[in-house]
């Protein structure tokens, strides 16, 4: 029964079969062609095609025949449309319109023949497996696109592109815009690739080189043009501005994926091509401070790879230059006045970081860079240097050093110290200047020179109470701390403070159990030896008979309260104030201890002339520390008239002999404003009487060998965590370890391994004589 | 006129005013532990700095001296841990009494 229904259809199968596909051609026509057709019509196409494939053999590939010359008519017809059609903008618009409808039809039209797609697979047995249902029903999509592209498009497509890009052109050109058209036509395009080429989007590809030649065209002309019209000031901000709006261009007209490529190669054009004179102009700009200028250059050689290198050295370069010729023009001044210099380095500092800041944005970079180059200057020692001893024993070679951890330790001092400096500076301009000089310090190489120098003022200024605001001493210490500066050293001036409050109490006891005699006229300062500086050999002075006196007072008491302590008195450290009656008046002398003892010398002949051994005896002081102290009251460069005088005079105190003769000057006497004044003030205490005097010569070669032991310290410390390593490594961990103090150098740290293979604390590995090795 | 006025007055009368009188005296001694030896004969270091423990420890403050009848000082930590071994003086073997302790 369904054999003979389906061999009676058979009969008159050709022409039913013609007449249903004119009829879905008919309706498929009108589709393209946006004729209306009903919603019968439509609903019809389903059953007619579902009705051929079903039911008339071998028709599937009939149909597919069929409906590609369908496809085909069409486009051809449609390119013949667009051939006619000479109006460029009226082209490109009815482009895009006849494009939309089709496309849009593309994703319709194979609906119509799903079935026919299900029953070739079925047939095609085992091939169903390998290709899903949904690829195949795209055939019929892919089809309908190539189709328009092979029949179509290839034929138009240069003429497209051409009028696209000149609409892009003339939109930089004459401001006419056609952003719709321009992004319609690059949605086409893209839109056109079918499932099948997906990945390989060949004809965006064609618009995206359009698009790039073009622009890379306008660009060469437009930017050899604005180079020569406008000052390169003006050009920069030209292409800073065109950069962004090429940005913004490129994210309407362009698909994110071409984005960077044509970004780049226009920023290749704009900079990289101009690379050297605009780098030129940078570093002009550097030069001069143009902030306002800097920024843009910077944005837009920070776009292109390698620039930034260049500007970075030449920032770098300019830094140390400038640095450096303010520093040499000023070096008279400099190296003697710690506020002056630490001034000077603050002014460059800010200068310089203005400059990060308006020209380079604070950029990371540019600030190691900054900080890099600051160190440089820092340590630099062209203008001053202080020599520091690499090997004690025998002629060392010097190494000098930057004297600026002395000249900021100075300048610390300087602001701590009641001085006229500071009384004028309220405590929050304190406060900055400080930290000023912190900041400074952090670029400091050999801290521990700083150190030194620090706590030798600190020392002076406690002992002198001339400390001008203890919070601040004290907020000071925390601010070392902060910037890691070693423990050791913060806790040792910590340590000192706290003695200082304890010895405070103490005194007071002793003037509450005491006359009220000589409560008035004693402090003792006792503090103990673990705090202060120790090893320091005390000098003998014999005393004023009254203060022998007071000296047993003090200790009977001490030695009462605290059983299991003795005492040493350091009168290196101790001063006092004394009346001078000369025929003028009544004069106070501050004067420290030596001083007070040399001069009392005199008191019971008042008018005697004493030659140097006679002091000598008289005073009991070593004779390089009698000379000093002499010196100092007979040839003081602060002051008018001397109080002691000499004969015959002296330029140094090494000129003093046995001949030498002196006697006091009776007639002292203070001037102020041309008139002799009958009672006055005056400070004998130099600046720096803590240590008895070594000479520099000597200081340095402490600073050096604390160093050589920091440094041995430090290698066992390392080798010991280590055990094994090669020199190269060893001297990184070093500078690692030791940054906060110095800078280890490479001949001292050989010559403290030599010392400590010698004391087998290390070996030498016997294969390679560079690796070290710990012994436990 | 005020020039010949003081000098005349100072001259005659040298008694009652010497040359120089001392105003104030500020005077610095420094205390260390009142000990014939100065450095601890059991960790090498010296009695006025805190013991190698604690200094390690950063707690300098309470590490004192301890004289024992002998008159052998040291730090009151590093005997401590001697005596867990022996009840003698590690100098001169006698046995080991506290004479006093450093305040």
């Amino acid at each position: 029964m369904p054999t003979g229904l389906l061999l009676s259809a058979d009969d008159s199968s050709n022409d039913d079969f013609e007449r249903s596909w004119q009829q879905i051609e008919h309706t498929l026509l009108a589709l393209l062609n946006q004729q209306p057709i009903s919603k019968r019509e439509w609903q019809d196409l389903f059953a007619l095609t579902f009705r051929l494939s079903m039911w008339y053999e071998s028709s599937n590939q009939i149909i597919v025949d069929n409906f590609n010359s369908v496809i085909n008519r069409f486009v051809l017809d449609k390119k013949e449309v667009l051939a006619a059609q000479s109006d460029k903008l009226v082209f490109l618009q009815e482009y895009v319109q006849i494009w939309e409808t089709y496309y849009r039809l593309c994703d319709y039209i194979p609906q119509l023949f799903k079935r026919l797609e299900v029953a070739s697979t079925n047939k095609s047995g085992s091939a169903a497996l390998s290709v899903s249902k949904r690829n195949k029903c795209q055939a019929f999509r892919d089809t309908m696109l190539e189709k328009w592209k092979d029949g179509l498009l290839n034929y138009h497509i240069q003429r497209l592109l051409d009028n696209v890009m000149e609409l892009i052109i003339e939109e930089k050109r004459n401001h006419i815009y056609n952003g719709q058209l321009i992004t319609n036509i690059k949605d086409a395009l893209v839109h056109l690739h079918c499932s099948k080429d997906k990945d390989k989007l060949d004809t965006y590809q064609q618009f995206e080189r359009a698009y790039m030649k073009n622009i890379l065209e306008y660009y060469k002309l437009q930017s050899s043009m604005a180079l020569d019209e406008m000052s390169m000031s003006d050009y920069i901000r030209y292409v800073d501005a065109k950069l962004r709006e090429e940005e913004d261009n490129c994210r309407r007209y362009l698909e994110f994926s071409s984005m960077k490529v044509v970004l780049e190669s226009i920023e290749n054009h704009l900079i990289n091509s101009r690379k050297s004179i605009l780098l030129q102009e940078c570093f002009k700009m550097i030069k001069n401070g143009n902030t306002a200028d800097l920024i843009i250059i910077f944005k837009l050689l920070d776009r292109v790879n390698g620039c930034i290198d260049n500007v970075l050295e030449a920032l770098s370069s300019h830094i140390l230059e400038s640095g450096m010729s303010t520093l040499l023009t000023d070096a008279e001044v400099i190296i003697w006045d710690s506020e002056k210099y630490v001034d000077k380095f603050i002014g460059l500092y800010e200068k310089f970081s203005e400059l990060l800041k308006g020209g380079f944005n604070d950029d990371a970079r540019f600030l190691s860079c900054r900080d890099q180059a600051f160190k440089k200057i820092i340590n630099d020692r062209t203008i001053f240097s202080i020599n520091i001893p690499t090997k004690i024993k025998g002629m060392g070679k010097l190494e000098p050093e930057s004297r600026c951890p002395e000249l900021l330790a100075g300048y610390c001092d300087l602001l701590l110290r009641k001085t006229n400096v500071n009384k004028k500076l309220t405590s929050g301009e304190i406060e900055r200047r400080l930290k000023d000089a912190l900041l400074l310090l952090k670029y400091v190489q050999n801290k521990d020179v700083f150190m030194r120098y620090y706590k030798v003022h600190l020392m002076k200024r406690l002992l002198l109470d001339i400390t001008a605001d203890q919070e601040m001493e004290e907020n000071m210490i925390e601010w070392l701390r902060n910037i890691e500066m070693p423990v050791e050293f913060i806790n040792k001036l910590a340590k000192m403070f706290h003695d200082i409050h304890i010895s405070h109490d103490v005194n007071n006891l002793f003037k509450e159990a005491r006359s009220k005699e000589a409560s008035d006229t004693i402090n003792a300062k006792i503090l103990s030896a673990a705090a202060w500086s120790r090893g320091s050999e005390n000098t003998n002075v014999s005393l004023p008979s009254e203060l022998a006196e007071y000296i047993k007072e003090i200790e009977g008491f001490y030695h009462q309260k605290y059983t299991t302590r003795k005492l040493q008195w350091h009168h290196l450290y101790s001063s006092g104030t004394i009346t001078f009656a000369t025929n003028y008046g009544k004069y106070d002398l501050e004067v420290t201890t030596f001083q007070m003892s040399v001069l009392f010398a005199w008191n019971l002949r008042p008018s005697d002339e004493i030659s140097l051994d006679s002091l000598r005896i008289a005073t009991g002081l070593n004779e390089s520390e009698l000379r000093k102290t002499l010196f100092s009251l007979t040839n003081n460069s602060k002051m008018k008239y001397q109080i002691l005088l000499v004969n015959p005079s002296v330029q140094s105190f090494r000129e003093y002999t046995h001949q030498s003769i002196f006697r006091i000057n009776r007639d002292f006497n203070i001037v102020k404003s041309g008139k002799i004044q009958k009672r006055g003030k005056v400070t004998l205490i130099g600046r720096l009487q803590l240590a008895p005097e070594k000479g520099n010569e000597e200081e340095n070669k402490e600073i050096a060998s604390l160093r050589m032991l920091r440094t041995q310290e430090a290698i066992i410390k390392i080798m010991k965590m280590r055990k094994r390593l090669r020199f190269g490594q060893l001297q990184t961990e070093l500078v690692n370890v030791l940054k906060n103090m110095f800078f280890p150098q490479k001949a001292v740290v050989k010559d403290q391994l030599e010392k400590l293979i010698e004391e087998n604390y290390i070996k030498r590995d016997e294969q390679d004589l560079n690796t070290f090795i710990y012994l436990a | 006129m005020e020039k010949s006025s003081t000098s005349k007055s100072s001259k005659p009368a040298p008694k009652e005013e010497s040359l120089f009188t001392i105003k104030k005296w500020n005077a610095v001694a420094l205390w260390s532990w009142d000990v014939t030896c100065d450095t601890c004969a059991i960790c090498k270091l010296l009695l006025v700095d805190a013991c190698m423990k604690c200094q390690n420890e950063i707690k300098t403050e309470d590490c004192v001296v301890v004289w024992g009848e002998c008159n052998h000082s040291f730090h009151r930590c590093c005997i401590a841990s001697w005596l867990n071994k022996s009840n003698r003086c590690p100098l001169c073997q006698r046995e080991w009494i506290v004479q006093r302790i450093g305040r």
